[in-house]
């Protein structure tokens, strides 16, 4: 964040008449924000942290101080534990996905020369985010569904019968799960990528231009390692999607008639869903699902501080 | 390079596989994307009966029953209004709080300031599953679970971090000359926000704004936490419960059609502004 104010100049108030005639704006914009922010949104992080060292369903008088018993009673609940690693399984899994499929198509969307078709593709390439995820989740299923979906009907037509699978079934719902966030996902990264890639100047390609380099090479030799920071930016921001990640794999995996997502798909986010407020909970565990929650937080801080420190060791890049 | 022009793109030439392929598989990419809407709107048209015996076939008739039924019997009507209200009036009470932090954030720093900007930005990372357990304590203390009221609340703060972000990345780009020159004639700061920054900043404003509406339109979560009465839900939550009610009877000409009359709003306006939309998400690339 150390280049944070480049893009803007910056207004220096040194003298004090100046500060004081803004100092009721500053006062007036910021106080109310700021305060929301914090109950709203900081506090509560605390109140979790604080929940979830005691024990408790919610809504009772009865809460009783356990300590970390709770977080004990996590690393043994193996329902728990699986969904943690699937949520890693989303974050990697997808990371490596996304990012490779999201970059070979910025090569081919960079290098169009007409404006409205590059706006265009990446507007279309965007759309899956800006639609309910209820919606694109019941679509995904459809589409899977092993007795009437669209995917085995087209390979049953295609003569490639022998490749009809139960997409739904325990084996393939995983990838099944993945392959509608990836779609989802591709769409998004894509216009921070192109639009970092558009940002390079010209004259960087021109020797490489000379020399006949092919486009391919010019993007995997000059574009790439331009782009480190976007990169960057965007494993961060899939981190955090990931482990937030919940309507899509709530619905998807639920299949309709108020069944819960199968275990294969969850996340730590839809088990801490069913935890708190889950219809097939007997009792809300308002506790142990804080301790889920603090758990989840851990995790994507770790991780987005893992991924700073390992990728970006390098120095920033100027062009 | 460019001497040629045209002539150029047609010509094929081996270092340039990569390029063929991968355009091969946008191609698929995107025909997928714009497939999958058009069958849905087609099927949407269809009765259940026809959906059974094929997927891939037109509907006889091009009738609006099945619109009708969910929009009607199914309530769904409720839930657009619901979510049109919750979400207009959200939307305008984030960009009011949101644009004048951004532009003190962003043009009149303070001792701590940074700090502030700062903390929006750890904000934007926040699951939501990490604090919807005490809020939904703390609004269940002031009766505003289950209500239009208690949502827009959640959503505007919620919204708040990430519209302020957006909205320091374009206050940051407007150059401050106007601003400066209107300070030395004596301008209060209200003044230079309203009759210079304002105005400057439409179209960024608009683009967040637009950003705003579309993410809380399709919000799930929070309207499955806090809202269990049907006549308050809002669209994704309305939808999520018609699956549940028609995967029972089997209605898929019903389910097709809610999907439509959900996404088409969506759609209409992200395409409308999309543009706009896009260019709000890129400005604060490359700015760190």
């Amino acid at each position: 964040m150390q280049n944070c104010n480049k893009g803007g100049k910056k207004v220096r108030y040194d003298s004090n008449i100046d500060r004081k005639r803004y100092k009721k704006f500053i006062l007036v914009s910021t106080i109310p924000v700021v305060s929301f922010y914090v109950i709203f949104m900081i506090y509560p992080i605390l109140q979790t942290l604080y929940y979830s060292l005691f024990r408790w369903s919610g809504f009772s008088r009865d809460m009783e101080y356990i300590g970390l018993r709770n977080y004990n009673q996590l690393m043994t609940d193996s329902m728990f534990l699986s969904t943690v690693w699937n949520s890693f399984k989303y974050v990697i899994f997808g990371a490596i996905i996304i990012i490779t499929i999201t970059l070979l198509f910025t090569y081919v969307i960079s290098n169009y020369k007409s404006k409205k078709l590059k706006d265009l593709v990446q507007m279309i390439l965007f759309v899956p985010n800006t639609i309910s995820p209820v919606a694109l989740a019941l679509l995904w299923g459809f589409i899977l569904n092993t007795r009437w979906g669209l995917l085995n009907g087209l390979l049953g037509r295609l003569g490639l019968d022998f490749l009809q699978r139960g997409w739904l079934g325990d084996q393939y719902i995983f990838g099944a799960a993945l392959s509608l966030l990836v779609w989802i996902h591709v769409g998004f990264f894509i216009i921070m990528y192109v639009a970092a890639a558009d940002r390079i100047p010209p004259s960087l390609y021109e020797s490489a231009q000379i020399d006949g380099a092919s486009s391919w090479k010019q993007f995997t030799k000059i574009t790439v390692p331009l782009m480190k920071d976007v990169i960057e930016t965007s494993m961060v921001l899939w981190t955090i999607f990931s482990f937030k990640i919940f309507g899509y794999l709530y619905v998807f995996g639920a299949g309709g008639a108020g069944a819960d997502a199968p275990v294969a798909v969850r996340n730590i986010s839809v088990q801490l869903f069913l935890t708190a407020f889950g219809k097939r909970t007997p009792i809300n565990r308002l506790a142990y699902a804080s301790a889920m929650a603090i758990v989840l937080l851990i995790l994507v801080a770790i991780l987005v501080y893992v991924i700073r420190k390992l990728i970006m060791s390098g120095e920033a890049i100027e062009y | 390079m460019n001497i040629k022009g045209g002539r150029q793109i047609m010509e094929f030439k081996f270092s340039e596989i990569p390029k063929y392929l991968i355009n091969l598989f946008l191609i698929l990419w995107i025909g997928f994307t714009v497939f999958m809407f058009l069958w849905l709107i087609v099927s949407s048209f269809k009765s259940t009966r026809e959906i059974y015996m094929g997927v891939w076939t037109l509907p006889k008739t091009f009738g609006f029953d099945n619109y009708i039924r969910v929009l009607t019997d199914f309530g769904l009507l409720r839930f657009m209004l619901n979510s049109l209200i919750v979400v207009t009036v959200s939307t305008f009470l984030v960009l009011v709080l949101s644009a004048p932090i951004a532009y003190t954030l962003s043009k009149l720093r303070f001792p701590g300031s940074s700090y502030i900007s700062m903390s929006f930005i750890i904000g934007i990372g926040i699951p939501i599953q990490t604090i919807f357990i005490p809020l939904y304590i703390m609004i269940s203390k002031i009766s505003l679970t289950d209500s239009l009221v208690g949502l827009t609340i959640l959503y505007t703060v919620t919204s708040l971090p990430f519209t302020i972000y957006l909205l320091m990345g374009f206050f940051k780009t407007i150059p401050s000359t106007l601003e400066d020159a209107a300070r030395i004639d004596g301008a209060t700061a209200t003044q230079s926000f309203i009759k210079i920054m304002l105005p400057m900043a439409r179209s960024g404003i608009i683009s967040a704004g637009i950003f705003v509406f579309v993410m809380l339109w399709k919000e799930f979560l929070l309207a499955l936490v806090f809202i269990s009465t049907e006549s308050y839900s809002t669209i994704s939550l309305g939808l999520y419960s018609l699956i549940t009610k028609l995967t029972y009877t089997g209605d898929w000409g019903g389910l097709f059609a809610g999907v439509v009359l959900v996404i088409l709003p969506s759609i209409l306006f992200y395409g409308i502004l999309a543009r706009k939309f896009i260019a709000g998400l890129t400005v604060g690339i490359g700015k760190g």
